[in-house]
Protein backbone atom coordinates (compact mmCIF):
# COMPACT_ATOMS: atom_id res chain seq x y z
CA UNK A 1 0.00 0.00 0.00
CA UNK A 2 1.12 3.63 -1.26
CA UNK A 3 0.48 6.17 0.94
CA UNK A 4 -0.89 9.05 -0.05
CA UNK A 5 2.02 11.41 -0.33
CA UNK A 6 -0.19 14.87 0.05
CA UNK A 7 -2.00 13.03 3.38
CA UNK A 8 1.43 12.83 4.41
CA UNK A 9 2.40 16.06 3.90
CA UNK A 10 -0.64 17.49 5.99
CA UNK A 11 -0.18 14.86 8.71
CA UNK A 12 3.06 15.94 9.83
CA UNK A 13 3.54 18.36 13.00
CA UNK A 14 3.87 22.14 11.54
CA UNK A 15 7.68 21.25 9.54
CA UNK A 16 9.89 23.88 8.76
CA UNK A 17 9.17 25.39 5.13
CA UNK A 18 12.33 24.81 4.10
CA UNK A 19 12.84 21.41 5.57
CA UNK A 20 15.03 18.78 3.42
CA UNK A 21 12.80 16.37 2.11
CA UNK A 22 13.37 12.64 2.87
CA UNK A 23 11.96 9.48 1.16
CA UNK A 24 12.80 6.67 3.26
CA UNK A 25 13.55 2.91 1.12
CA UNK A 26 13.70 0.08 3.65
CA UNK A 27 12.07 -3.48 3.31
CA UNK A 28 10.18 -3.95 6.31
CA UNK A 29 7.82 -1.87 7.81
CA UNK A 30 9.18 -2.21 11.15
CA UNK A 31 12.58 -0.47 9.65
CA UNK A 32 10.50 2.10 7.35
CA UNK A 33 8.58 3.04 10.78
CA UNK A 34 11.80 3.55 12.96
CA UNK A 35 13.94 5.44 10.16
CA UNK A 36 10.68 7.72 9.89
CA UNK A 37 10.29 8.14 13.49
CA UNK A 38 13.65 8.94 13.92
CA UNK A 39 13.73 11.75 11.42
CA UNK A 40 10.45 12.96 12.26
CA UNK A 41 12.25 14.22 15.76
CA UNK A 42 14.22 16.60 13.97
CA UNK A 43 12.29 19.83 12.92
CA UNK A 44 14.76 20.55 9.98
CA UNK A 45 13.59 17.24 8.02
CA UNK A 46 10.29 16.06 6.39
CA UNK A 47 9.85 12.70 5.29
CA UNK A 48 7.52 13.11 2.25
CA UNK A 49 6.98 9.08 1.69
CA UNK A 50 8.27 5.52 2.08
CA UNK A 51 9.00 2.93 -0.12
CA UNK A 52 9.35 -0.92 0.83
CA UNK A 53 11.63 -1.85 -3.03
CA UNK A 54 13.20 -0.04 -5.65
CA UNK A 55 10.52 -0.04 -8.20
CA UNK A 56 8.30 1.84 -5.51
CA UNK A 57 11.10 4.05 -4.59
CA UNK A 58 12.14 4.97 -8.29
CA UNK A 59 8.07 5.59 -8.94
CA UNK A 60 7.54 8.17 -5.93
CA UNK A 61 10.95 9.57 -6.51
CA UNK A 62 9.52 10.74 -9.56
CA UNK A 63 6.10 12.37 -8.49
CA UNK A 64 7.46 13.24 -4.54
CA UNK A 65 11.07 14.72 -5.94
CA UNK A 66 12.40 14.18 -2.43
CA UNK A 67 15.87 16.02 -1.92
CA UNK A 68 16.97 13.26 -0.20
CA UNK A 69 16.51 9.12 -0.39
CA UNK A 70 17.34 7.02 2.82
CA UNK A 71 18.21 3.88 1.81
CA UNK A 72 18.13 0.56 4.36
CA UNK A 73 20.41 -1.80 2.19
CA UNK A 74 22.04 -1.74 -1.23
CA UNK A 75 20.27 -4.36 -2.73
CA UNK A 76 17.13 -1.52 -2.05
CA UNK A 77 19.18 1.13 -4.48
CA UNK A 78 17.03 1.77 -7.32
CA UNK A 79 19.38 1.36 -10.45
CA UNK A 80 19.49 1.93 -13.68
CA UNK A 81 20.22 5.18 -16.43
CA UNK A 82 16.09 6.05 -15.48
CA UNK A 83 16.58 6.34 -11.85
CA UNK A 84 16.95 10.19 -11.71
CA UNK A 85 19.60 10.19 -8.87
CA UNK A 86 23.25 9.87 -8.26
CA UNK A 87 24.54 12.62 -9.83
CA UNK A 88 25.26 15.98 -8.52
CA UNK A 89 22.54 17.79 -9.70
CA UNK A 90 19.90 14.24 -8.74
CA UNK A 91 18.69 13.52 -5.47
CA UNK A 92 21.04 12.63 -2.80
CA UNK A 93 21.18 9.47 -1.41
CA UNK A 94 22.37 8.73 1.83
CA UNK A 95 22.45 4.25 2.17
CA UNK A 96 22.75 2.65 5.06
CA UNK A 97 24.43 -0.43 4.86
CA UNK A 98 27.79 -2.95 6.33
CA UNK A 99 29.08 -3.30 2.96
CA UNK A 100 30.49 0.18 3.11
CA UNK A 101 31.85 2.72 0.52
CA UNK A 102 33.78 1.54 -2.68
CA UNK A 103 31.28 0.10 -5.08
CA UNK A 104 28.56 2.89 -4.52
CA UNK A 105 30.22 5.56 -5.77
CA UNK A 106 27.85 8.66 -6.01
CA UNK A 107 26.34 8.35 -3.10
CA UNK A 108 26.42 11.16 -0.35
CA UNK A 109 26.86 8.97 2.52
CA UNK A 110 27.46 5.22 3.37
CA UNK A 111 26.73 4.36 7.02
CA UNK A 112 26.64 1.35 9.05
CA UNK A 113 23.26 0.16 9.90
CA UNK A 114 23.60 0.49 13.09
CA UNK A 115 24.98 4.60 13.03
CA UNK A 116 23.84 6.67 15.92
CA UNK A 117 20.42 8.92 15.05
CA UNK A 118 22.81 11.94 14.97
CA UNK A 119 24.72 10.26 12.72
CA UNK A 120 21.58 9.62 10.10
CA UNK A 121 20.43 13.13 10.67
CA UNK A 122 23.94 14.29 9.78
CA UNK A 123 24.14 12.41 6.80
CA UNK A 124 20.71 13.52 5.56
CA UNK A 125 21.02 16.98 6.15
CA UNK A 126 24.34 17.03 4.16
CA UNK A 127 23.12 14.82 1.23
CA UNK A 128 20.41 17.66 1.03
CA UNK A 129 22.83 20.23 0.71
CA UNK A 130 24.69 18.51 -2.53
CA UNK A 131 28.16 17.29 0.52
CA UNK A 132 29.75 13.85 0.41
CA UNK A 133 30.34 12.66 4.00
CA UNK A 134 31.98 9.48 5.62
CA UNK A 135 31.34 8.78 8.92
CA UNK A 136 34.39 9.46 11.80
CA UNK A 137 35.88 6.91 13.73
CA UNK A 138 34.73 6.23 16.86
CA UNK A 139 36.32 7.55 19.79
CA UNK A 140 35.15 7.67 23.35
CA UNK A 141 35.32 4.15 23.58
CA UNK A 142 32.40 3.18 21.62
CA UNK A 143 33.34 0.12 20.08
CA UNK A 144 30.61 0.22 17.15
CA UNK A 145 31.91 1.54 14.23
CA UNK A 146 32.96 1.15 10.61
CA UNK A 147 36.29 0.81 11.53
CA UNK A 148 37.23 -0.34 14.52
CA UNK A 149 40.61 -0.87 14.43
CA UNK A 150 41.65 2.66 14.35
CA UNK A 151 39.14 3.93 17.10
CA UNK A 152 40.51 5.31 19.95
CA UNK A 153 39.49 4.27 23.47
CA UNK A 154 37.97 6.72 25.62
CA UNK A 155 41.61 7.25 27.83
CA UNK A 156 43.30 7.47 24.49
CA UNK A 157 40.89 10.28 23.28
CA UNK A 158 41.13 11.66 27.14
CA UNK A 159 45.08 11.08 26.95
CA UNK A 160 45.03 12.92 23.14
CA UNK A 161 43.37 16.05 24.51
CA UNK A 162 45.98 16.49 26.92
CA UNK A 163 48.46 16.12 24.38
CA UNK A 164 46.54 19.55 22.20
CA UNK A 165 46.85 21.46 25.11
CA UNK A 166 50.93 20.72 24.81
CA UNK A 167 50.78 19.50 28.46
CA UNK A 168 54.28 17.02 29.06
CA UNK A 169 54.32 13.42 30.04
CA UNK A 170 54.99 13.53 33.12
CA UNK A 171 51.99 16.29 33.91
CA UNK A 172 49.67 14.00 31.80
CA UNK A 173 50.46 10.99 34.33
CA UNK A 174 49.77 12.47 37.51
CA UNK A 175 46.85 14.26 36.25
CA UNK A 176 45.43 11.10 35.19
CA UNK A 177 47.39 9.02 37.83
CA UNK A 178 48.83 6.45 35.67
CA UNK A 179 52.92 6.15 35.30
CA UNK A 180 54.76 8.26 32.58
CA UNK A 181 55.16 4.70 30.91
CA UNK A 182 51.56 4.12 30.68
CA UNK A 183 51.07 7.89 29.10
CA UNK A 184 53.83 6.90 26.70
CA UNK A 185 52.05 3.19 25.93
CA UNK A 186 48.79 5.43 25.10
CA UNK A 187 50.65 7.77 23.13
CA UNK A 188 52.21 4.94 21.11
CA UNK A 189 48.66 3.43 19.98
CA UNK A 190 47.36 7.00 19.53
CA UNK A 191 49.74 7.49 16.56
CA UNK A 192 49.70 4.24 15.13
CA UNK A 193 45.63 4.70 15.06
CA UNK A 194 45.82 7.89 13.51
CA UNK A 195 48.76 7.07 11.22
CA UNK A 196 50.49 10.13 13.01
CA UNK A 197 54.36 9.97 12.93
CA UNK A 198 54.66 12.79 15.90
CA UNK A 199 52.55 14.35 18.64
CA UNK A 200 52.02 17.63 16.32
CA UNK A 201 50.70 15.65 13.57
CA UNK A 202 48.64 13.49 16.16
CA UNK A 203 47.37 16.60 17.29
CA UNK A 204 46.20 17.86 13.68
CA UNK A 205 44.88 14.30 12.73
CA UNK A 206 43.11 14.13 15.77
CA UNK A 207 41.34 17.93 14.81
CA UNK A 208 40.52 16.94 11.37
CA UNK A 209 38.56 13.54 13.11
CA UNK A 210 36.99 16.00 15.63
CA UNK A 211 38.38 14.35 18.80
CA UNK A 212 39.57 17.18 19.72
CA UNK A 213 36.94 19.89 20.14
CA UNK A 214 37.19 23.55 19.15
CA UNK B 1 82.05 56.30 6.46
CA UNK B 2 83.66 58.14 8.83
CA UNK B 3 84.58 54.67 11.02
CA UNK B 4 86.63 53.48 7.83
CA UNK B 5 89.06 56.76 8.55
CA UNK B 6 89.48 55.43 12.11
CA UNK B 7 91.47 53.15 13.02
CA UNK B 8 90.56 49.44 11.98
CA UNK B 9 88.46 49.94 9.33
CA UNK B 10 84.78 48.66 9.08
CA UNK B 11 85.37 45.52 9.95
CA UNK B 12 86.50 46.60 13.25
CA UNK B 13 84.30 49.19 13.37
CA UNK B 14 81.74 46.32 12.94
CA UNK B 15 82.89 44.08 15.50
CA UNK B 16 82.98 46.97 17.81
CA UNK B 17 79.09 47.70 17.55
CA UNK B 18 78.32 44.09 17.53
CA UNK B 19 80.41 43.41 21.24
CA UNK B 20 78.74 46.63 22.24
CA UNK B 21 74.89 45.80 21.67
CA UNK B 22 75.68 41.87 23.50
CA UNK B 23 77.14 44.27 26.62
CA UNK B 24 73.74 46.70 26.42
CA UNK B 25 71.63 43.37 27.12
CA UNK B 26 73.66 41.96 29.90
CA UNK B 27 71.84 43.86 32.76
CA UNK B 28 68.41 42.38 31.93
CA UNK B 29 69.39 38.55 30.68
CA UNK B 30 68.94 36.14 33.27
CA UNK B 31 70.09 32.50 33.82
CA UNK B 32 67.55 30.10 35.06
CA UNK B 33 68.37 26.48 36.66
CA UNK B 34 65.45 24.76 35.84
CA UNK B 35 66.66 21.01 34.58
CA UNK B 36 69.30 19.84 36.72
CA UNK B 37 72.69 21.43 35.58
CA UNK B 38 71.53 23.00 32.25
CA UNK B 39 70.73 26.23 32.46
CA UNK B 40 68.38 28.33 30.72
CA UNK B 41 67.60 31.79 29.48
CA UNK B 42 65.10 34.54 30.60
CA UNK B 43 64.30 38.34 30.15
CA UNK B 44 63.29 40.48 32.68
CA UNK B 45 60.42 41.74 30.94
CA UNK B 46 58.88 44.13 33.33
CA UNK B 47 59.37 44.99 37.11
CA UNK B 48 59.08 41.55 38.85
CA UNK B 49 58.45 39.34 35.72
CA UNK B 50 60.92 37.60 34.10
CA UNK B 51 60.00 35.44 30.72
CA UNK B 52 61.56 32.12 29.48
CA UNK B 53 60.30 29.34 27.40
CA UNK B 54 58.03 27.14 28.55
CA UNK B 55 60.05 24.07 27.20
CA UNK B 56 62.72 24.71 29.31
CA UNK B 57 61.66 24.61 32.34
CA UNK B 58 61.12 21.02 33.10
CA UNK B 59 60.98 21.69 37.22
CA UNK B 60 57.95 23.48 38.41
CA UNK B 61 59.15 25.09 41.26
CA UNK B 62 62.70 25.46 43.36
CA UNK B 63 63.96 27.25 40.18
CA UNK B 64 67.58 29.07 40.66
CA UNK B 65 67.41 32.45 38.98
CA UNK B 66 70.72 34.10 38.57
CA UNK B 67 70.78 37.65 37.52
CA UNK B 68 73.89 39.29 36.34
CA UNK B 69 74.93 41.38 39.43
CA UNK B 70 75.14 37.62 40.83
CA UNK B 71 72.39 37.79 43.25
CA UNK B 72 70.19 34.27 43.04
CA UNK B 73 66.31 33.90 44.02
CA UNK B 74 64.41 30.78 43.91
CA UNK B 75 61.06 30.86 42.26
CA UNK B 76 58.10 28.57 41.22
CA UNK B 77 56.43 28.54 37.40
CA UNK B 78 53.85 31.38 37.82
CA UNK B 79 51.96 30.68 34.98
CA UNK B 80 53.07 28.94 31.27
CA UNK B 81 51.48 28.83 27.74
CA UNK B 82 52.35 25.87 25.74
CA UNK B 83 50.90 26.90 23.39
CA UNK B 84 53.06 29.67 22.33
CA UNK B 85 56.27 27.96 24.38
CA UNK B 86 56.42 31.16 26.87
CA UNK B 87 56.65 31.02 30.82
CA UNK B 88 56.37 33.49 33.00
CA UNK B 89 58.48 33.50 36.93
CA UNK B 90 56.91 36.31 39.09
CA UNK B 91 59.98 37.84 41.48
CA UNK B 92 61.67 40.35 43.50
CA UNK B 93 64.11 42.50 40.40
CA UNK B 94 64.55 45.22 42.30
CA UNK B 95 65.72 48.06 40.76
CA UNK B 96 67.04 46.09 37.89
CA UNK B 97 66.74 47.35 34.16
CA UNK B 98 63.91 45.90 32.46
CA UNK B 99 64.53 44.63 28.41
CA UNK B 100 64.12 47.53 26.01
CA UNK B 101 61.21 45.96 23.60
CA UNK B 102 60.69 47.51 20.62
CA UNK B 103 56.48 47.06 19.74
CA UNK B 104 56.90 48.48 16.42
CA UNK B 105 59.65 47.23 15.45
CA UNK B 106 59.34 45.76 11.60
CA UNK B 107 61.96 42.98 11.87
CA UNK B 108 62.68 42.04 7.35
CA UNK B 109 64.22 39.16 6.21
CA UNK B 110 68.26 39.41 5.82
CA UNK B 111 68.07 42.11 8.90
CA UNK B 112 71.02 41.89 11.05
CA UNK B 113 70.23 40.41 14.25
CA UNK B 114 71.88 39.07 17.49
CA UNK B 115 70.39 36.09 20.05
CA UNK B 116 71.69 36.52 23.67
CA UNK B 117 71.22 34.06 26.08
CA UNK B 118 72.68 33.19 30.01
CA UNK B 119 74.80 30.83 30.60
CA UNK B 120 75.01 30.46 34.89
CA UNK B 121 78.93 30.65 35.03
CA UNK B 122 80.23 31.58 31.56
CA UNK B 123 77.87 35.03 30.87
CA UNK B 124 76.72 36.02 28.05
CA UNK B 125 76.42 33.86 25.07
CA UNK B 126 75.91 35.50 21.39
CA UNK B 127 75.01 34.52 18.14
CA UNK B 128 74.70 36.52 15.27
CA UNK B 129 73.31 36.07 11.97
CA UNK B 130 70.29 37.72 10.09
CA UNK B 131 66.06 36.80 10.19
CA UNK B 132 65.84 34.23 7.83
CA UNK B 133 62.27 35.36 6.70
CA UNK B 134 59.15 37.02 8.08
CA UNK B 135 55.59 35.66 7.58
CA UNK B 136 52.23 36.88 8.70
CA UNK B 137 50.21 35.54 11.89
CA UNK B 138 50.71 31.62 11.91
CA UNK B 139 49.14 28.78 14.45
CA UNK B 140 51.52 26.93 16.21
CA UNK B 141 51.09 23.14 16.27
CA UNK B 142 49.42 23.42 19.92
CA UNK B 143 47.02 26.31 19.06
CA UNK B 144 48.56 29.66 19.69
CA UNK B 145 48.38 32.59 17.60
CA UNK B 146 51.29 34.53 17.02
CA UNK B 147 51.05 38.05 15.52
CA UNK B 148 54.45 37.45 13.16
CA UNK B 149 56.59 34.49 12.04
CA UNK B 150 60.50 35.32 12.33
CA UNK B 151 62.70 32.70 11.42
CA UNK B 152 65.89 32.86 12.66
CA UNK B 153 68.95 32.08 10.63
CA UNK B 154 72.14 32.09 13.49
CA UNK B 155 73.36 29.21 15.62
CA UNK B 156 71.33 27.93 18.00
CA UNK B 157 73.37 27.61 21.25
CA UNK B 158 72.23 25.12 23.96
CA UNK B 159 70.40 27.99 26.55
CA UNK B 160 69.91 29.83 23.85
CA UNK B 161 65.61 29.32 23.91
CA UNK B 162 63.76 32.28 26.51
CA UNK B 163 66.85 34.72 25.00
CA UNK B 164 66.10 37.71 23.80
CA UNK B 165 66.35 38.07 19.48
CA UNK B 166 67.75 41.63 19.26
CA UNK B 167 68.80 44.35 16.72
CA UNK B 168 71.40 46.16 16.08
CA UNK B 169 70.75 49.03 18.54
CA UNK B 170 70.06 46.55 21.21
CA UNK B 171 66.33 46.52 21.17
CA UNK B 172 64.38 43.41 22.22
CA UNK B 173 62.52 42.35 18.83
CA UNK B 174 61.14 38.78 20.19
CA UNK B 175 61.82 35.83 22.19
CA UNK B 176 63.76 32.94 20.54
CA UNK B 177 62.91 29.65 20.96
CA UNK B 178 63.53 26.21 19.75
CA UNK B 179 60.35 24.73 20.92
CA UNK B 180 58.09 26.14 17.93
CA UNK B 181 59.79 23.86 15.30
CA UNK B 182 61.25 21.06 15.08
CA UNK B 183 63.31 22.58 11.91
CA UNK B 184 64.53 26.13 12.92
CA UNK B 185 64.43 28.74 15.82
CA UNK B 186 61.99 31.10 15.81
CA UNK B 187 61.38 34.47 17.63
CA UNK B 188 57.91 35.31 19.04
CA UNK B 189 57.22 38.76 18.19
CA UNK B 190 56.81 41.60 20.98
CA UNK B 191 53.03 42.06 20.60
CA UNK B 192 52.97 38.29 21.05
CA UNK B 193 55.02 38.54 24.30
CA UNK B 194 53.44 40.95 26.14
CA UNK B 195 49.92 39.66 25.39
CA UNK B 196 50.67 36.13 26.84
CA UNK B 197 52.51 38.26 29.61
CA UNK B 198 49.90 39.65 30.28
CA UNK B 199 47.33 36.74 30.62
CA UNK B 200 50.23 34.72 32.31
CA UNK B 201 50.76 37.00 35.20
CA UNK B 202 47.21 37.83 35.84
CA UNK B 203 45.59 33.86 35.52
CA UNK B 204 48.52 31.41 35.31
CA UNK B 205 47.25 30.34 32.13
CA UNK B 206 46.61 31.98 28.63
CA UNK B 207 42.23 31.49 28.23
CA UNK B 208 41.17 30.55 24.36
CA UNK B 209 37.90 30.66 23.18
CA UNK B 210 35.83 27.83 22.51
CA UNK B 211 32.72 26.33 21.19
CA UNK B 212 32.41 22.54 22.31
CA UNK B 213 32.32 20.98 19.18
CA UNK B 214 34.39 18.36 17.13
CA UNK B 215 34.88 19.59 13.03
CA UNK B 216 35.54 17.78 10.05
CA UNK B 217 36.86 19.49 7.13
CA UNK B 218 34.97 19.15 3.86
CA UNK B 219 34.87 21.30 0.39
CA UNK B 220 31.86 22.64 -0.65
CA UNK B 221 30.57 21.92 -3.98
CA UNK B 222 30.85 24.69 -6.23
CA UNK B 223 27.00 25.13 -7.16
CA UNK B 224 26.27 25.86 -3.60
CA UNK B 225 28.79 28.12 -3.33
CA UNK B 226 27.64 30.24 -6.01
CA UNK B 227 23.98 30.22 -5.31
CA UNK B 228 24.41 30.85 -1.22
CA UNK B 229 27.68 33.12 -2.01
CA UNK B 230 29.87 31.85 0.06
CA UNK B 231 33.10 32.72 0.03
CA UNK B 232 35.44 30.36 1.07
CA UNK B 233 36.05 26.77 -0.60
CA UNK B 234 35.63 24.11 2.31
CA UNK B 235 33.39 24.69 5.84
CA UNK B 236 33.78 22.57 9.07
CA UNK B 237 30.99 20.37 9.20
CA UNK B 238 29.90 19.71 13.04
CA UNK B 239 30.36 16.05 14.64
CA UNK B 240 30.47 16.09 17.56
CA UNK B 241 28.37 19.04 19.66
CA UNK B 242 29.48 18.87 23.60
CA UNK B 243 26.17 18.73 25.40
CA UNK B 244 25.26 22.39 27.06
CA UNK B 245 28.37 23.73 25.16
CA UNK B 246 28.47 27.00 23.60
CA UNK B 247 27.99 26.11 20.21
CA UNK B 248 24.83 23.71 21.81
CA UNK B 249 23.30 26.75 23.52
CA UNK B 250 24.27 29.13 20.12
CA UNK B 251 21.55 26.73 18.23
CA UNK B 252 24.06 24.81 16.38
CA UNK B 253 22.82 21.25 15.49
CA UNK B 254 24.70 18.25 14.06
CA UNK B 255 25.27 18.29 10.59
CA UNK B 256 25.42 22.07 10.44
CA UNK B 257 28.93 23.20 8.75
CA UNK B 258 30.51 26.03 9.58
CA UNK B 259 31.35 28.31 7.06
CA UNK B 260 32.26 32.02 8.94
CA UNK B 261 32.66 33.61 11.98
CA UNK B 262 31.75 37.20 12.20
CA UNK B 263 31.35 37.20 8.25
CA UNK B 264 34.61 35.96 7.92
CA UNK B 265 34.73 33.05 5.88
CA UNK B 266 35.89 29.72 8.05
CA UNK B 267 37.64 26.81 5.58
CA UNK B 268 39.72 24.96 7.94
CA UNK B 269 40.61 24.15 11.41
CA UNK B 270 43.38 26.60 11.40
CA UNK B 271 41.12 29.38 10.26
CA UNK B 272 38.45 28.77 13.38
CA UNK B 273 41.31 28.67 15.49
CA UNK B 274 43.10 31.86 14.83
CA UNK B 275 39.64 33.05 15.20
CA UNK B 276 39.48 31.37 19.11
CA UNK B 277 41.87 33.47 20.78
CA UNK B 278 41.69 34.72 24.09
CA UNK B 279 40.12 38.46 23.26
CA UNK B 280 37.11 36.27 21.88
CA UNK B 281 36.18 34.41 25.30
CA UNK B 282 33.02 35.59 26.36
CA UNK B 283 32.06 37.50 23.27
CA UNK B 284 28.89 36.95 21.46
CA UNK B 285 30.15 35.89 17.61
CA UNK B 286 27.31 34.96 14.33
CA UNK B 287 28.42 32.28 13.23
CA UNK B 288 27.00 31.08 9.95
CA UNK B 289 26.15 27.92 8.98
CA UNK B 290 24.80 26.23 6.13
CA UNK B 291 22.45 23.79 7.14
CA UNK B 292 20.92 21.29 4.85
CA UNK B 293 20.82 23.38 1.19
CA UNK B 294 20.21 27.22 3.27
CA UNK B 295 22.53 29.28 4.76
CA UNK B 296 21.70 29.51 9.13
CA UNK B 297 23.12 32.52 11.24
CA UNK B 298 23.82 31.38 14.58
CA UNK B 299 24.34 33.53 17.66
CA UNK B 300 27.11 31.98 20.20
CA UNK B 301 28.74 33.07 23.48
CA UNK B 302 32.24 31.76 22.73
CA UNK B 303 32.92 30.02 26.01
CA UNK B 304 36.65 29.26 27.45
CA UNK B 305 38.53 26.24 26.32
CA UNK B 306 38.55 23.86 29.77
CA UNK B 307 42.04 22.96 30.49
CA UNK B 308 41.80 19.26 31.00
CA UNK B 309 45.41 19.03 32.29
CA UNK B 310 43.99 21.48 35.73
Amino acid sequence: MIPDPAALGRDRAAPEPEAATVLIVAASAVERAGLERLLAANPGIRVVGSARDPLEARELARRLAPEVLLVAGSALLPRGPDSGFGGAAGVGVVLLDREAAAAHRGLNAVLPPDAASREIIGAVYAAAGGLFVSPAPRGGGAARGARPETALTAREVQVLRMMAEGLPNKTIASDLGITSHTVKFHIASILSKLGASSRTEAVTLGLRRGLILL
Amino acid sequence: MKSQLQGGGAFAALSREITEAVERTDPWIVSIDARGGFPTSGVVWSEGIVVAANHTLVREGDLTVRFPDGARTSVGVAGRDPGSDLAVLKLDTGKRPTAPVDAAAEPAAGELVLAVGRNSEHGLRASLGVIGGVGGQWQTARGASIDRYILLDLSTFPGFSGGPLVDAEARVLGINTTGLSRHSGVAIPVSTVERVVKELSERGHVRRGYLGVGLYPLALPAHLRASLKIEGDGGLMIIGVEEGGPAARGGILLGDVIVALDGKPIEDHEALQSRLGTESVGKRLAITVLRGDRLVQASVEIGERPARGQ
